[in-house]
């Protein structure tokens, strides 16, 4: 009998004690945003080299207060402004020469966000705040420098992450920009860089 | 006619050992049942539920019959009369089984036989008092108990005083008694710890399908535990549970925790914190798949009253107007869990709802396809999981 009070026990304890652990990656760099200046630029200056000795370079972020992408108050536009340079290119390699946009993914909660150029007509994206939102360049010159911004739609306050990865391999840079700090997994905890945001960054 | 009795049978008291195998054997019989019960339901492939509500009835019955027997054999354990000659010498009283009640037989209407360990009243009429105590007659019936169950002195004597009043014809004759050590009573014991630790293991086996091996993302171990309405293939109706496995064929759900809280309007809003694992790279998890609802009959009714997860939800914490982080949105790509980042399938987010009846329960709801009809198309997710919480026992963020 005691064995088999043993034996309930044991296989009640494995239901009950087995649970879900996130990890978390640990590896990325850091370059977040704060509270105080959320809809400032915020400076990176990461390079890589892609194929054909292209030069990809992210030269910051910022997110815009105005315009909204959606009909959504609270999504807000992440701008990504990039440069493409051309110094290292011989001429035959710029003849076949071509970038699109996927040098660098945004995350917002581990999920791809979406493009603004899905939602914006090319005239509008055209007009300030906006220069060079692309989806890809083509007919590149050597010896140039091209501007390349790419606009996501994002929610700051939630785990924003970009993956700048030129060689559109698996071994891309990962650039954490907010990574929530929070004890219920609900709302921000008081440390949290953007625990303000409810009152400043609306 | 008067009820007063001599040579009187009284019922042997049962002894210990086959008490205890008499409870075995209950054990025993819950926990097949309960197996096949749970088994039968993961089987079922109708949308009516029909089986399992049979199913459930047998369980019932069985179980109602099991604990009846014990209560009758706990009774006739307590020293009662089993039989006994009228003190008038012209009949013989009866305890007839269903209501413990005394019959009276005349001995001119009554056949007594021994066969194979029993000992049968045959009888064409038979007299009772009712609870009114008034007298009324049975036709054309019979009692059987177990020689055995009945004390052999008293029997013994009780055939002597029968046989003297009777005429030759009806005359009985006592049988030899049963050899002791019949292969039963010898390993009875053994027998009896037998059927209780089967029994056990069993209703094991359906506890543990009500856990739903938490943690394990094997569809054949989901809960199918009926909160009342009904469980089918397609559609799943639970108690919703914390740090469980909800499985479907595209998915593991996991809620890790609940929350109630209000809006900057005061409205009142429930935050599940859910973690999503794909099994498919391509699975792609619709927001609109998502529904609360108070309305019981939600399978019948569809999602008519029903309604879909709300947008970036900012709440009242400390006094402060706070976001909800990682909330899923109605925005394209935030849905899927299988997202091409390398390292894991899964992500964890915040589903709010409105809820706009938080005195009742209401249903946490996951459904690929409407839940008035059957999934449609091979690609729909299933089942659907319908799971029940009372918004007041979560806890309240303010």
């Amino acid at each position: 009998m005691k064995r088999i009070c043993y034996l309930l026990s044991a296989v009640l304890m494995m239901f009950f004690s087995i649970g879900s652990i996130d990890a978390t990656d640990v590896s990325s760099s850091q370059s977040q945003v704060n509270n105080n200046d959320i809809y400032a630029f915020h400076p990176l200056n990461k390079v890589k080299f892609g194929d054909e000795s292209i030069e990809f370079k992210i030269l910051g972020y910022q997110y815009l207060k105005d315009p909204l992408p959606s009909s959504n108050d609270h999504a807000r536009i992440l701008l990504v402004k990039c440069q493409i340079n051309t110094d290292d290119l011989d001429s035959d390699e710029a003849k076949y020469a071509y970038v699109s946009n996927d040098f660098l993914k945004v995350y917002d909660n581990n999920s791809e966000a979406t493009r603004i150029n899905v939602e914006f007509s090319k005239k509008r994206l055209q007009r300030p705040p906006f220069n060079y939102v692309r989806d890809s360049l083509s007919h590149i010159s050597e010896n140039k420098t091209y501007e390349f911004d790419i606009c996501s739609i994002v929610y700051p306050y939630d785990d924003i992450e970009l993956k700048f990865a030129p060689n559109d391999g698996s071994n891309g840079e990962k650039i954490k920009i907010h990574q929530v700090k929070s004890s219920n997994g609900v709302v921000m905890d008081s440390q949290d860089v953007l625990a303000n945001y409810g009152q400043e960054g609306k | 006619m008067k009820r007063e009795y001599q040579s009187v049978v009284h019922y042997e008291k049962e002894n210990k050992s086959t008490l205890a195998l008499g409870i075995s054997i209950f054990v025993f019989v819950l926990g097949l049942v309960s197996a096949l019960v749970e088994m039968q339901i993961k089987w079922v492939d109708s949308y009516q539920g029909w089986y399992s509500r049979c199913l459930g009835i047998c369980v019932m019955i069985t179980v109602f019959f099991t604990i009846w027997g014990l209560a009758c054999s706990y009774k006739k354990s307590q020293n009662a009369i089993a039989f006994a000659i009228d003190s008038n010498d012209q009949g013989v009283w009866i305890n007839s089984g269903w209501q413990s009640r005394m019959i009276y037989v005349p001995f001119s209407m009554l056949e007594i036989k021994f066969t194979h360990g029993m000992i049968t009243f045959k009888y064409q009429k038979a007299f009772f008092y009712n609870k009114k105590s008034k007298l009324r007659m049975r036709s054309l019936g019979n009692e059987s108990l177990r020689v055995t169950a009945v004390n052999r002195n008293e029997l013994r004597n009780f055939v002597a005083q029968f046989n003297q009043l009777t005429s030759h014809d009806k005359n009985i004759k006592l049988p030899q008694k049963a050899k002791a050590t019949s292969v039963l009573v010898k390993y009875e014991p053994m027998f009896g710890k037998g059927l209780l630790f089967t029994g056990l293991i069993l209703m094991l086996t359906l506890i543990c399908g009500l856990g739903s091996g938490s943690g394990s993302s094997d569809d054949s171990n989901h809960d199918t535990s009926d909160t009342g309405t009904r469980s089918t293939e397609y559609i799943k109706y639970n108690d919703l549970k914390f740090n469980k496995v909800y499985a479907t064929k595209k998915f593991n759900f996991v809620i890790n925790k609940g929350y109630r809280a209000k809006t900057a309007q005061n409205k009142q809003v429930v935050i599940f914190n859910v973690t999503v694992s794909a099994k498919n790279k391509y699975d792609y998890l619709d927001k609109d798949d998502f529904y609360i609802t108070t309305d019981k009959d939600i399978i019948s009714d569809g999602t008519d009253y029903a309604h879909n997860p709300m947008n970036s939800t900012f709440i009242m914490v400390g006094g402060k107007e706070t976001p909800v982080v990682n909330q899923m949105n109605d925005d394209q790509n935030y849905c899927d869990p299988a997202f091409e980042s390398e390292g894991t399938n899964k992500k964890t987010m915040n589903i709010v709802f409105n809820l706009s009846e938080p005195k009742k329960s209401n249903y946490f709801i996951y459904s690929a396809f409407n839940l008035d009809s059957e999934p449609n198309d091979k690609d729909d997710d299933r089942p659907s999981y319908i799971l029940k919480f009372d918004p007041q026992k979560l806890e309240a963020l303010q």
